[in-house]
């Protein structure tokens, strides 16, 4: 009875913190376009047709725009639409920004997904034989190949990536979106840093779990060092192992930009610069308001199964975007 | 045959009813008159054109032309088409959406709300491309060039196929796609890599590269733009500095070009030249432009031992960063501290239009047949652009873009804007142009037939095909 | 601490990269054997040579001092980021964590907000807004990277308060500013330097980043992450104008996440577990 009082006060509080939290982002992703310098309107009038408009037209546009409204009630009413999934109207291209958006967004799902399954697919053995056959030549080499990977600015990676596999080899294309064969080489060039640093995190929480009482008792029964590791070890350190994966998928999301840039991936990192490059304040808010509701609920869901999974896990402690 | 090009800027409001017409420039349309290699017109959709009383220009079209899904071509569509055109962009035609008129099936007048006697030679840009009435343009062009859309997805490809009603000799090319990849240097590794047949673009080093590299060619055609140094000529506060002639000199003199050309931007078609415009514009005219010759002692004793602080504005992209480094150093040489701004579209604008600068560096292209176009854009006091307030020069310069602009010859036309372009670049030294740029291709070998267009926006690909 | 912290060898690897880095960008000036922005079109693309150890890039100025200036210059903007965040990041850390409450409760949302967005892409619109220059870029890196430093000096000061200083200095009558200044600064400041050592690596990746979006260093800045993304243009005929730059980040990476691993080690434990997942 307690326990299920306490859990509904929890879940109340999480809710209620976790709209203070989309209230912050909106009022920060809002600001970034009012606190920009350059009149988005004159910005508009200059790309739409090429010459730098009169100051009457600018005002006018203002107008229409709502731009010579008072902040405050610009935030107002872009925050009840944005509330109802509208983000108004690209300066760019005229069209709603919602459309674009949510296209945009699933390339880079696809991408960091599949960067994240590749990371995972080479971190895992790694670490977990790194961890067993701690400080030897293999562990050595593994923590090095990690490091290196963690250390690597990413498009030069990317080029590595190409002129192997898609000019020397010829087994792979070099560029654009279609088919999984045009996703694999982006992804592992977004997938290795992540598999770096998935490696790191679990050796070290491998070997946390190694020096436990219970890992040594079963070591003690006569089970291999090595199985002891996959048996108990390994099973401890998957909730870590969710929580390290959650927050690289984030990071995942904001790394994808160059290689999206590097390999012509129609994702929403590339959006997002061209976006910025064209003062396109719509587009710009509407993304961080996006992706930072996507998080928030991503949260959330991952604090309801930690809670489900084990009652004991403090509070708040859940994925973020590093 | 997959062409590479950089990133796709048709969804942009701006070019939305411009799809397959610009920036990538498919073939679907035609415009009344096309431009040829060597910056003169020649006959398109209209067979003749003249110049009637009140500034207007008949034209005369071409008789037996239907767009490519069997309507046929007439005047009206041209009026259709230059009305929408004004609605979207008037620019320095002066055209609005009154300004042709029908006379009968085969013939139209069009009045530029100003007299305007360079119109013909603008109505080859591919932006004024004719196509059907009924059509949207945004979604489906509907035209008369040898090429018909087949398909069209933003940020990755726009693949055109011959039109079989096309009048001329049908394009040999069964598909022609345009793959928008932004990065360069991923261009060059698709292109190594067999998955496009050629990239547009190419950069200087990668193009010495495939110059090598067995079962490539690299191909340029003449320059079609020239990087150009505009001076703030009219400037307040901090960025008056350069209202004085002897400093603009000095600047001139501080920069050698023929090693900047040798040396920095590769050699190639790459070319010293003296106007702001690719020479050919000009014709036999164009060396009535001298250019101001390399000589740091002279700018050092100009400048009188004084240093001066300078702000040059850039934006990131069609000029590299080698360029702009090379100008600061040879600027710093004689006594010039150019503190460098390397902006976005953006913010490049913005500094522009409100004159927070010393000088500009742009590399404008030469995109239709008027000799005087950039003068008048950029230059002339009554530019409708707003930069030009910064810009433009003295009273005489204006007098003759005037008459260039007027001038009812092509000839005439030339002459007087070489004449001005002399006055702008020799004289007043408001302008410094730095080197002729020529847009570089380059594809594997099965690639047949392709002539590089100087101007951009002008590649026929019709005779392009693909070897088996 | 001292001893155990140079036990391990990588430790001393990552020490020693750091520690050279640092002694190259403080002594540049004599370091470097010629101008770094000395400019000489016809001798562009050298290799190395006795005047030019590492050769020429493609406008002729000599690689290796354009190497060591850009260890001044890029060291330097992580160094100043770093001060600016952390500045902030302990002052909205301490706050939360001491005067707890609606103010804590409000300072973590906020963090969470930031937080919510990827790192990258918000640094990318707050610097993109602002304009290219390296004062924006600082800017724009100070204003997202706060962040995970507010909440692990939170945690700390939190933990501080449950040992009991705070209520026993109080009981001797020590004002909120004497207390925070004699007993939570100090009992901080051990993990948060180890926290910077280990997003430094991460700070320099930011640059290259941002570089590489047109919006880092301007020229002739010798700045490493725009040394590399102006080296892209010559990657087929010159790739050493890529690969060097390309090197000395990764070496300079490198060295940060070793220090900052062996730091952490080292550090108290309990200290210790908070910071296990931040940096690389």
């Amino acid at each position: 009875m307690a326990r299920t009082l306490g859990s509904v006060g929890w879940l109340a509080r999480r809710l209620v913190g976790m709209v203070l939290v989309w209230l912050l982002v909106s009022i920060l992703s809002f600001s970034l376009g009012a606190l920009a310098p350059g009149d988005p309107a004159q910005v508009m009038l200059l790309r739409r047709t090429g010459d730098a408009p009169s100051e009457v037209e600018v005002r006018q546009l203002r107008h229409e725009l709502g731009l010579d409204r008072p902040f405050a009630t610009r935030y107002a009413s872009w925050l009840g639409a944005a509330a109802q999934g509208d983000f108004g109207r690209s300066f760019r291209t005229g069209q709603p920004v919602v459309g674009e958006l949510r296209s945009r967004f699933m390339a880079t799902l696809q991408l960091a997904v599949a960067a994240l399954i590749i990371g995972l697919v080479i971190a895992v053995p790694l670490a977990v034989i790194s961890a067993a056959t701690r400080d030897t030549a293999f562990d050595h080499a593994a923590r090095l190949a990690a490091l290196v990977g963690v250390s690597m600015p990413g498009y030069l990676l990317g080029y590595l990536l190409m002129l192997l596999f898609a000019v020397t080899l010829g087994i792979l294309p070099v560029s654009g979106a279609g088919g999984v064969r045009h996703l694999i080489l982006p992804a592992f060039a977004l997938g290795l840093g992540a598999a770096a640093s998935v490696t790191r995190m679990l050796r070290a929480n491998l070997l946390d779990e190694l020096g436990t009482d219970y890992v040594r008792t079963a070591r003690a029964k006569g089970l291999s060092g090595f199985l002891a590791l996959i048996r108990h070890a390994l099973r401890n350190a998957l909730n870590p192992l969710v929580t390290v994966s959650a927050l690289r998928f984030g990071r995942l999301l904001g790394e994808a930009v160059i290689v999206e840039t590097v390999f012509a991936w129609p994702g929403i990192g590339r959006w997002m610069v061209e976006s910025i490059y064209d003062r396109d304040y719509p587009a710009i808010q509407g993304f961080v308001l996006y992706i930072a509701t996507i998080f928030v609920v991503v949260n959330l869901v991952v604090d309801l199964w930690y809670r489900v999974l084990d009652p004991r896990v403090r509070l708040g402690a859940a994925a973020s975007s590093r | 045959m997959i062409v590479a090009i950089g990133a796709d800027e048709s969804p942009l409001a701006l070019n939305r009813e411009r799809l397959g017409r610009y920036p990538v420039n498919a073939g679907i349309c035609e415009p009344l008159v096309r431009l040829a290699a060597d910056f003169t017109i020649t006959p398109a959709l209209a067979v003749r054109w003249e110049n009637r009383d009140g500034g207007a220009v008949r034209f005369t079209l071409r008789h037996g032309v239907t767009f490519s899904d069997g309507t046929p071509f007439d005047a009206r569509a041209v009026v259709h088409t230059l009305a929408q055109s004004a609605r979207t962009r008037a620019e320095y035609s002066f055209l609005s959406d009154s300004s042709a008129q029908v006379i009968d099936d085969s013939t139209v007048d069009i009045r530029p709300e100003r007299v305007n006697r360079r119109l013909v030679e603008q109505l080859v840009h591919p932006t004024y491309g004719i196509f059907a009435p009924g059509s949207d343009p945004a979604v489906r062009p509907l035209c008369t060039g040898a090429f018909r859309l087949a398909e069209y997805v933003a940020h990755d490809h726009l693949t055109v196929v011959p039109n079989a009603r096309y009048r001329g000799v049908p394009a040999k090319l069964d598909t022609l796609t345009f793959r928008f990849i932004p990065d360069e240097t991923t261009r060059t590794l698709a292109l190594r890599s067999g998955e496009v047949d050629m990239i547009v673009d190419v950069g200087r080093s990668s193009a010495a590269a495939l110059a090598h590299a067995a079962g490539m060619r690299v191909v340029t055609p003449p320059p079609g733009a020239v990087i150009v140094m505009y001076m703030n000529l009219n400037g307040a506060g901090r960025y008056a500095t350069l209202r004085d002639a002897t400093l603009r000199r000095a600047i001139a003199m501080a920069i050698d070009r023929p090693t900047l050309v040798k040396s920095v931007l590769g050699g190639g078609r790459t070319s010293v030249v003296a106007t702001v415009n690719p020479p050919s514009v000009l014709g036999q005219y164009a060396t009535m432009v001298h250019g101001i010759a390399f000589d740091p002692d002279g700018a050092r004793r100009l400048l009188g031992g004084r240093r001066h602080p300078l702000s040059l504005i850039v934006q990131g992209g069609p000029i590299d960063r080698a360029t702009v480094e090379y100008v600061q150093a040879q600027l710093a040489a004689v006594g010039f501290d150019v503190a460098i701004d390397q902006l976005d579209a953006a913010a490049f604008e913005t500094r522009l239009n409100s004159g927070a600068f010393d000088i500009d560096l742009e590399l404008p292209n030469q995109n239709d047949a008027n000799p005087a176009f950039l003068l008048a854009l950029r230059w002339y006091s009554r530019s409708n652009t707003r930069s030009a307030h910064f810009t433009h020069g003295s009273a005489r310069f204006d007098s003759l873009v005037e008459v260039a602009l007027g001038a009812t010859s092509d000839d005439d036309a030339r002459r007087a804007a070489a004449e001005a372009m002399h006055q702008l670049v020799d004289v007043e030294v408001g302008a410094l142009p730095l080197a002729g740029i020529s847009r570089i291709y380059a594809m594997n070998d099965r690639v047949r037939g392709f002539v590089p267009h100087p101007s951009r926006l002008n590649q026929d690909w019709s005779a392009t095909w693909l070897a088996r | 601490m001292k001893l155990r912290l140079l036990e391990r060898r990588s430790t001393r690897v990552g020490l020693a990269i750091v520690a050279l880095l640092a002694v190259i960008a403080l002594l540049a000036p004599w370091l470097a054997p010629h101008d770094p922005a000395l400019i000489d079109p016809a001798r562009g693309f050298a290799g190395p040579s006795a005047a030019h150890w590492l050769g020429t890039d493609n406008l002729g100025r000599d690689l290796l001092s354009r190497l060591v200036w850009g260890a001044r210059w890029s060291l330097g903007l992580v160094l100043v980021a770093t001060v600016l965040i952390m500045s902030l990041g302990i002052a909205v850390g301490v706050t939360a964590g001491y005067v707890g409450g609606i103010v804590d409760d409000v300072l973590m949302r906020l963090v969470d907000a930031v937080l919510s967005v990827p790192s990258l892409l918000l640094g990318l619109a707050v610097v993109g807004t602002l304009g290219p220059g390296l004062s924006s870029l600082m800017v724009g890196l100070a204003s997202i990277w706060w962040v995970s430093y507010a909440r692990v000096v939170r945690g700390l000061v939190l933990a501080l308060r449950e040992r009991g200083f705070v209520d026993a200095a109080r009981a001797l009558g020590a004002t909120d500013r004497r207390i925070v200044a004699r007993h939570i600064l100090p009992g901080i400041l051990p993990a948060v330097t180890v926290l910077a050592s280990l997003e430094m690596g991460e700070l320099i990746l930011a640059i290259s980043a941002l570089s590489f979006l047109g919006l880092g260093a301007q020229p002739p800045t010798p700045e490493w992450g725009a040394m590399l993304n102006d080296g892209r243009t010559f990657f087929f005929t010159a790739p050493q104008l890529m690969l060097y730059p390309g090197l000395v980040i990764s070496a300079a990476v490198l060295g940060f996440n070793l220090l900052g691993d062996g730091l952490r080690d080292a550090l108290d434990p309990i200290d210790a577990s908070r910071l296990r997942g931040v940096g690389s």
